[in-house]
């Protein structure tokens, strides 16, 4: 099955320029001709195309510098196991030793993310770092399949929303289509948060996340097929609660100190049956590793009494080293949980549409009543620079950082990150010019 | 005199460096955010620029590495004090990108002259 050539316009011709990729794509080559499950995704290409031309005539100034970062990123992220090799100037071919396809993809995504951030500066969901994942034809020929960038997808993703909602409205009157989760298909990836203070990283959280088949990414309950179904709901829970004590485990046999940190919905905890189910599994699951978890109260409605968060905690507290609690970044009343036995309440501003001014003020406010009651405080999705800092002045305790597929492979488990570190992407860029 | 630009994203902070500047006889320009000042200092240079740290859009740090990348001999104060925690960090960082000098908010108004003329007489 020798890698070759295909269809225009979504393949790419596997070649070598150098001796090095030369005996790199012949072992690929080899491999591929052992091992038929190798060509089904686990080999992927990362392209460079879009970033040089988005840099245009700095590109030749900028390319080693650029190549530095990207080689950076990559080794940063992939297992000792796998391997990579530039690729005809603009491409990196990343074979990946032991991941299934969808994973292979949400780390290359994740890489991707990341060499946009860092090479253009951007810091809004716009990739120019392009992916195509190995595949197979019938006839067994492999080729490259490119899968679709964010920004495609962001107006594809419009229509579809538009088409459903108007599908909506027409069947409005029809009985309800079941709808199935296929929990299969749900992967996870673990967002670092930066402690400010102690300027070190030492909390990952725990993110379900699932590729669609037109190659986008929805996260968090987004994933389940009715996000308001509540059976369906604390199984996502449990399904990720039980992954993230299988990574939790891992850490702890490599000796890694880390904290892990898992969302559990508000209707999870409700009912009094599925609160007592969910906290005696977690019981036997983190029955000795308890110390190394955090559990994240998530979509908490507003006005929710005081005594309810505090059956809450008193039901996860003994399994976890602390409880926390996401809420809007306007909630105000914190007096409520001053008693109740959080840690920390946060806030995600990922969505948040406001102008960056108003969304500061509301930051100092938050963190400001917060710590009026002895809260700590963490802020998700942070998406500038001036936001970031913004955050870190306001008193943010907690800050969360780039994705990872896996803890595990983060060879440190936490390590230390200073202030400087939110510039180097734009000091990586003046160091090009 | 200087051609000064101040770059803050308060209002009243803007006003008020503007007329001790004023009445010192410099002439000068304002902008809200890191963006409209490098746009400012693209469309015309200035002698010195006086910028505060924590804004919306593009935040003072920021813009001090990007002023410096285009503008090497551009003299920089950073200044910053409006948030509840860590700006004294952040005038560090802007001294080590870049910045001649930075104070610490509040200040009087000599401090900020005698900062202005001294900056701006290293500058010649």
């Amino acid at each position: 099955m020798p890698v070759s050539e295909t269809k225009p316009g979504h393949a790419k011709k596997v070649a070598s320029d150098s001796k090095g990729q030369q005996e790199f794509i012949e072992n690929l080559n080899e491999s591929l001709q052992l091992n038929a499950t190798v060509s089904t995704g686990r080999v992927h290409l990362i392209g460079l195309e879009k970033v040089k031309s988005r840099l245009g005539d700095k590109w030749d100034r900028m390319k080693d510098k650029a190549h530095q970062i990207v080689r950076t990123i990559i080794e940063d992220r992939i297992s000792p196991h796998d391997m990579y090799t530039l690729y005809k100037d603009l491409s990196y071919l990343v074979v990946f030793a032991d991941l299934h396809k969808d994973e292979a993809q949400l780390k290359c995504s994740l890489i991707a993310q990341e060499i946009s951030n860092r090479l253009i500066g951007t810091q809004k969901a716009v990739n120019f770092t392009d992916i195509s994942t190995l595949a197979a034809k019938e006839d067994g020929e492999v080729y490259f399949q490119v899968m679709p960038s964010i920004d495609d997808l962001a107006g594809k993703l419009e229509e579809i929303s538009k088409k459903d909602n108007r599908e909506a409205a027409q069947n409005a009157i029809d009985v309800p289509i079941s709808v199935v989760t296929d929990f299969e298909t749900i992967r996870h990836i673990f967002r670092p948060l930066w402690q400010v203070r102690a300027k070190i990283v030492s909390t990952f959280i725990c993110v379900p996340i699932q590729m669609r088949e037109d190659g986008s990414y929805v996260c968090g309950y987004d994933v389940l097929a009715d996000p308001t179904n509540s059976a369906d709901i604390a199984r996502l829970d449990i399904y990720n609660l039980k992954a993230t004590v299988r990574e939790l485990i891992a850490l702890h046999e490599q000796d890694k100190p880390a904290l892990l940190s898992t969302p559990v919905h508000f209707e999870t905890l409700a009912g009094l049956q599925r609160r007592i189910d969910f906290a005696n599994l977690s019981g036997r699951l983190l029955d000795g590793i308890e110390d190394h978890m955090v559990f994240e109260l998530v979509e908490m409605p507003e006005g929710v009494p005081q005594a309810r968060i505090a059956d809450f905690v008193g039901a996860l507290r003994p399994h976890a080293r602390a409880v926390t609690a996401k809420f809007s970044i306007d909630h105000t009343d914190f007096e409520s949980y001053k008693t109740a036995g959080l840690h920390a309440v946060g806030v995600d501003i990922y969505a948040d549409t406001r102008k960056e001014a108003e969304i500061m003020r509301l930051m100092d406010r938050f963190v400001e009543l917060a710590n009026k009651n002895d809260l700590k405080t963490y802020i998700h999705g942070v998406n500038s620079l001036s936001l970031r800092t913004a955050a870190i002045t306001s008193g943010f305790d907690y800050i969360d950082g780039y994705a990872l597929t896996s803890v595990v492979e983060k060879a440190e488990g936490a390590y230390p990150l200073d202030l400087e570190a939110s510039y180097r992407p734009l000091l990586d860029k003046t160091d090009f010019s | 005199m200087a051609r000064i630009l101040i770059v803050d994203d308060e209002e009243l902070a803007r006003f008020t460096i503007r007329e001790i500047l004023e009445t010192a006889g410099h002439e000068v320009i304002e902008a809200r955010n890191g963006n409209e000042g490098l746009a400012c200092q693209k469309a015309s240079p200035f002698d010195l620029v006086v910028t505060d740290i924590i804004m919306p859009e593009k935040e003072g740090v920021e813009m001090i590495i990007e002023m410096k990348r285009d503008f090497q001999n551009l003299k920089i104060i950073g200044i910053s004090g409006g948030g509840r925690t860590h700006n004294l960090d952040f005038l560090d960082l802007a001294k080590k990108f870049g910045a001649e000098r930075v104070l610490a908010k509040p200040f009087t108004e000599d401090e900020l002259l005698e900062c202005v003329d001294e900056t701006l007489s290293v500058a010649n």
